[in-house]
């Protein structure tokens, strides 16, 4: 019994370091909508800054606290808001998060830029004599706290306060959840929205930078990972409170630090068991949360009850170019790929980048099935990937088998984990899809790659070419083109499944799920399918890939590589095959450009998570918007060259240029894109 | 290969002739170029060279290191060892009249080993590469053993052994269960520690560590692991019940699988349960770290690779590198002790590959080394077997004990920081370690 009490007990301040980021979360979901993954990026601000001034510059305690949290704080949430959130009070959930997940990749590196990548040690928090010898340990009886977690103990308990009184006793904090709820009609009563999501903003990341300042001494140094690692534990913590409860969130989260204590206390502690579940504990809560949670089970994203009145998103440009125009981009393509390929194999260098970058395409594909046809965000692509890596890896390594068949095994594998993991998550949807996904990709990297039999050890499984109808993929050159052979089946593929049956369904339940469901969609079935395929095709690619480097390495399929991975081609384009082929080879061109100009490599993130923010405007991704801007002006200059050669005005584009589907074109004159 | 010996040795011996101010005093095969400080005239005429990356003036090199890291390590450094070396060398007029030049400084993120050594093979023109200082993996290591090309680096991969072209600092690496130490168990002896705890990350390379850890004290039972868990996250951890079950293990020696961030959190959980017994830390020889956090780790006991700052006579080795580091205003860490080791390997090669070297007889020249140490940097590497076997002819390391944030060197003799055993101890009582350079 005294074991239980000291094991809760010394639970409870880890709990309130989960608790101060959850409540962050939740209060910027709260009051501008946006679940806030950037949320560690934000704090990792203002913990630079305050090491920057207190212990590279020695400031004092208080200027250099009243810098980093009070004045950066709020500064960072007004820029975000000015430049980014405001534009996207109206825009879907998934448009938000897109963004969010933008800032999560870009902030880190813009810091870094300023802050550099020395090591930064020495922490100090806010508390006097908070390191070595010094440091501060005051007891209570057999129980003891450091200075840092007094100081983290008492900040939790004046936010919960604070905000919980903001909420249930201030006009503002109504006014912040109106807004949310719709910012259109809160404006129709008179209140001027911009003005309250900025407050919100400014507050919200307040509290980021107060948690950034608070918990840095946790780590040896301050590092925008270990800020982003800690989100990702807290947000079991912010599902607890459904997202929108503070003072369950506080309750969620101590609950995951005395759990932890627990875990540890009573588990033995060189078990299999333990070793596990303790490093995972906050993802399996995560995803029992969100499968379980009455509060979140059966939750969908509260939509804007003006946005019925939003124009649905524009068409793919390709199904809306003639048939003329069709051929000349194809031919077009052509060329393109006359040179490339030439250029490509012109240096093992290039081929290797090249065949890397055929790969990580149909890898990108999987993105397209379920985020441009679906219209879910999955936040584990990486992570199908990876199984199909492992599962060649240990199929050729242990049972030596044939390398294409179990490249073909491993797409296999993913495909059934993927549809696995879609029974329970797939009607979450939205945020909480993400969520789900997100959390299941770092429960696999925690529970299952760590084991021999899945990652393989200390050591990466090496992995070898494969050799088919009598070809040894070995040499580069055969490879390069088994990978493009490969990009090509996999997109004829998924060209099909979007203009077939399926990819008509999941059109109709992007629309509107109910109206779907009166015609006879099943939308549980659709989406299963898509999340299957989906899985099994990064499964595909993940094998291609550990054949590439000839290694099955966890570092090439890391959760938050996969994030990026969704950033990028949702920037670029997720509706189209040739929006995936693009960001795969945009994620090595524009790196390979900003070496040959001398530009920092980190700007490459910066500019794709940057890019991001475009997609709440052009969902169709920067590529596509452009191809259709193109296509106008091309379809407007023929347009124009018809009407001097024709007697009367030809139907077709409008006076202003824009090229739209008219009943006047005949149907057989438009051909499918891609 | 007779007749090649024959000529190695004599480059050697007249390399050896006109050198002098040569004061090393070692043997044939022990002799390396950072041990004298005018080993190499560049007078005279060298037959021209047909090698890539070689041209009349510049003998080429690049490397590849993950500059850009989540952990803070600072393993860009290694390009400062490998610069300061190259400087000095070039002070003396370089290696049969040509400059040595380090072109590359390429980054792999961790993720990109294999497309930036393709890019070193395909775009820097080199003759050989150096430094490789990669953390998780050493993927462009086939592309590098197929090509034979020599290469020199930070042998913690799992890659660099087997291929008679890839040099790592220790030799061919061997961890996990299947490879018992004398190091540890020796220090718990010498501490007169009886009751050994030890922690790690649940992640591959931390798990096989305490496997490793295991065995050593199986072998060498003069302590006993009481408490061991390979449970702990990355990142955010709390090891509260780990201190409080250690505490009541009566714990008094303490080691750990884990990076600076773990120790640290380790180190403040055991401070504020009041456990206060040392680490063994085998990765945090970092002055700028331990000056900041030495108060949490006095008595703590840090393994070292290479010949440490503190080693008091400073032989001519380290101090060159301290001279030509400071020369070169650079911060003097591990990786870039690192750095110029594997600097000096290739010299080492080159001088004995003779002036019409090519890429085989460079790696051969390095390849019939028996105690190839470095001039005292490192323990000793026998390059005629250690590309591949795994049972070591001598285990050797550095131990510093942290006092007052400084590190120092313990149990060895004045200018001879390494404790060395030859062969397989029975035990560690019966053993008869010994201090050398």
């Amino acid at each position: 019994m005294t074991d239980l009490i000291t094991y809760v007990l010394r639970g409870i301040p880890f709990g309130c370091v989960f608790a101060l980021v959850a409540i962050g979360l939740v209060l910027t979901y709260k009051t501008s909508g946006v679940f806030n993954l950037a949320f560690g990026a934000q704090a990792y601000v203002s913990a630079a800054v305050y090491y920057d001034t207190h212990v590279r510059h020695k400031w004092p305690i208080i200027p250099a606290f009243v810098l980093a949290v009070l004045v950066f704080g709020p500064l960072v949430g007004l820029v975000l808001d000015r430049l980014i959130f405001r534009f996207m009070r109206t825009a879907p959930h998934v448009a938000r998060l897109v963004a969010a997940l933008g800032l999560l990749v870009a902030i880190p590196q813009l810091v870094n830029l300023w802050f550099g990548q020395s090591p930064s040690f020495g922490v100090e928090g806010i508390w006097p004599s908070s390191q070595g010898s010094n440091f501060a340990v005051y007891h209570f009886g057999d129980y003891a706290l450091n200075g840092d977690q007094v100081a983290t103990l008492i900040a939790t308990a004046v936010v919960v306060i604070g905000l919980t009184a903001l909420f249930r006793f201030s006009d503002i904090g109504l006014r912040m959840r109106a807004v949310v709820e719709s910012a259109r009609m809160t404006e129709l009563s008179g209140i001027n929205a911009g003005r309250v999501g900025t407050i919100a903003w400014m507050l919200s990341s307040l509290v980021a930078g107060l948690a950034g300042v608070l918990l840095a001494p946790l780590f040896a140094q301050v590092s925008a990972t270990n800020f982003t690692v800690l989100i990702v534990a807290a947000i079991a913590a912010a599902a607890f409170g459904g997202l929108t409860s503070i003072p369950l969130t506080l309750l969620g989260g101590i609950l995951l630090g005395v759990a932890q204590g627990l875990l540890g206390g009573y588990l033995p502690p060189a078990s299999v068991l333990a070793q596990g579940l303790r490093p995972s504990l906050p993802f399996v809560a995560l995803f029992l949360l969100l499968i379980f949670w009455p509060s979140l089970r059966n939750r969908r994203e509260v939509t804007d009850p003006l946005a019925g009145v939003d124009p649905p998103p524009p068409g793919l440009a390709a199904l809306e170019r003639s048939r003329g125009l069709t051929w000349a981009t194809r031919i077009f393509a052509l060329i393109v790929l006359a040179i490339a390929i030439p250029f490509v194999l012109s240096s093992n260098y290039w081929l290797l980048l090249g065949t890397e970058a055929v790969i990580l395409s149909t890898i990108f594909l999987s993105i397209v099935v379920i985020t441009g046809m679906a219209g879910q965000i999955s936040l584990c692509q990486a992570t199908f990937a990876a199984i199909g890596a492992f599962t060649t890896a240990q199929l050729v390594s242990n049972y030596h088998v044939s390398v294409m068949i179990t490249i073909l095994a491993g797409a296999a594998m993913a495909a059934v984990v993927g549809a696995l993991l879609a029974i329970p998550v797939l009607r979450l949807g939205g945020i909480y899809l993400a969520l789900a996904t997100f959390a299941f990709a770092l429960m696999f990297e925690s529970v299952l790659v760590p084991l021999d039999w899945v990652g393989g050890g200390a050591n990466p499984i090496k992995v070898p070419r494969p050799k088919f109808a009598g070809i040894d993929f070995a040499n580069n050159k055969s490879f390069f083109f088994l990978c493009i052979a490969i990009l090509a089946v996999v997109s004829v593929l998924v060209i099909f499944v979007r203009g077939g049956t399926i990819g008509r369904y999941l059109d109709a339940l992007r629309g509107s799920e109910t109206a779907a469901q009166a015609i006879g969609v099943n939308p549980t079935r659709a989406r299963i399918i898509a999340f299957s395929l989906s899985a099994g095709i990064a499964g595909l690619g993940g094998g291609l890939l550990a054949t590439q480097t000839g290694i099955a390495q966890p570092a090439d399929y890391n959760s938050f590589l996969g994030l990026f991975w969704v950033v990028l081609v949702v920037t670029l384009g997720s509706r189209t095959v040739e929006g995936a082929v693009q960001a795969g080879v945009a994620f090595y061109v524009v790196d390979e450009i900003l070496k040959r100009i001398g530009i920092n490599q980190s700007w490459q993130p910066i500019l794709f998570g940057l890019g991001a923010m475009t997609y709440a405007k052009h969902p169709e991704g920067i590529l596509e918007f452009q191809k259709r801007q193109s296509l106008a002006f091309v379809q407007r200059h023929l347009d124009r060259m018809k009407r001097r050669g024709a007697p009367a005005e030809p139907a077709g584009a409008d006076e202003a240029g824009a090229v739209a589907p008219t009943p006047a074109q005949p149907s057989s004159e438009r051909v499918g894109a891609d | 290969m007779r007749a090649r010996w024959l000529a190695a040795s004599t480059v050697l011996l007249l390399l050896a002739a006109a050198c002098a101010n040569s004061s090393s005093g070692k043997t044939k095969t022990t002799t390396t170029s950072s041990g004298g400080t005018a080993t190499t005239a560049a007078a005279g005429t060298f037959p021209p060279v047909n090698e890539p990356g070689v041209t009349a003036t510049e003998i080429r090199v690049s490397g590849v290191a993950s500059t850009t890291n989540p952990i803070g390590g600072q393993y860009g450094t290694a390009f400062d060892g490998v610069q300061a070396y190259f400087n000095m060398i070039n002070s003396q007029g370089g290696i049969y009249g040509r400059k040595l030049v380090l072109v590359g400084r390429h980054d792999d993120q961790l993720s990109n080993n294999k497309r930036e050594v393709q890019a070193i093979i395909d775009q820097d023109n080199v003759f050989a590469v150096l430094p490789v200082a990669t953390i998780f993996s050493f993927s462009g290591a086939s592309l590098l053993a197929q090509n034979n090309i020599p290469t020199y680096g930070w042998g913690i991969n799992d890659e660099w052994t087997g291929p008679p072209n890839l040099f790592g600092h220790l030799g061919a690496l061997c961890n996990g269960a299947n490879c018992p130490s004398i190091l540890l168990p020796y220090v718990a002896w010498k501490l007169h520690k009886q009751r050994i705890g030890v922690l790690a990350y649940n992640v591959a390379n931390s798990a096989a560590c305490v496997d490793g850890i295991k065995t050593s004290f199986d072998k060498y039972p003069v302590a006993k692991v009481v408490y061991s868990t390979k449970a702990l996250s990355f990142g955010v951890t709390d090891m509260s019940a780990d201190v409080k079950k250690m505490s009541e293990a009566n714990v008094d020696f303490v080691t750990t699988c884990m990076d600076n961030n773990g120790v640290l959190t380790l180190a403040r959980e055991m401070r504020q349960q009041g456990l206060n017994v040392p680490q063994y830390l085998p990765n945090a020889y970092d002055h700028d770290f331990m000056a900041k956090n030495g108060g949490f780790f006095e008595g703590s006991i840090v393994l070292v690779q290479e010949s440490p700052l503190e080693t008091t006579p400073k032989f001519p080795a380290l101090q060159n590198y301290v001279t030509w580091m400071d020369k070169a205003g650079y911060t003097k860490t591990e990786n870039a002790s690192i750095g110029w080791t594997n600097a000096d390997m290739f010299v080492t090669g080159l001088r004995a590959a003779g002036p019409n070297f090519t890429r085989q007889k460079v790696i051969d020249g390095l390849n019939r080394e028996t105690s190839y140490d470095a001039g005292g940097m490192l323990a000793p590497i026998d390059w005629t077997k250690q590309h591949t076997d795994l049972h070591y002819p001598r285990s050797c390391g550095v131990f510093t004990m942290v006092k007052a944030g400084k590190f120092v060197v313990q149990w060895a003799a004045p200018g001879k920081p390494f404790v060395c055993w030859d062969g397989t101890p029975a035990t560690v009582e019966g053993s008869k370690p010994y201090a050398r350079q």
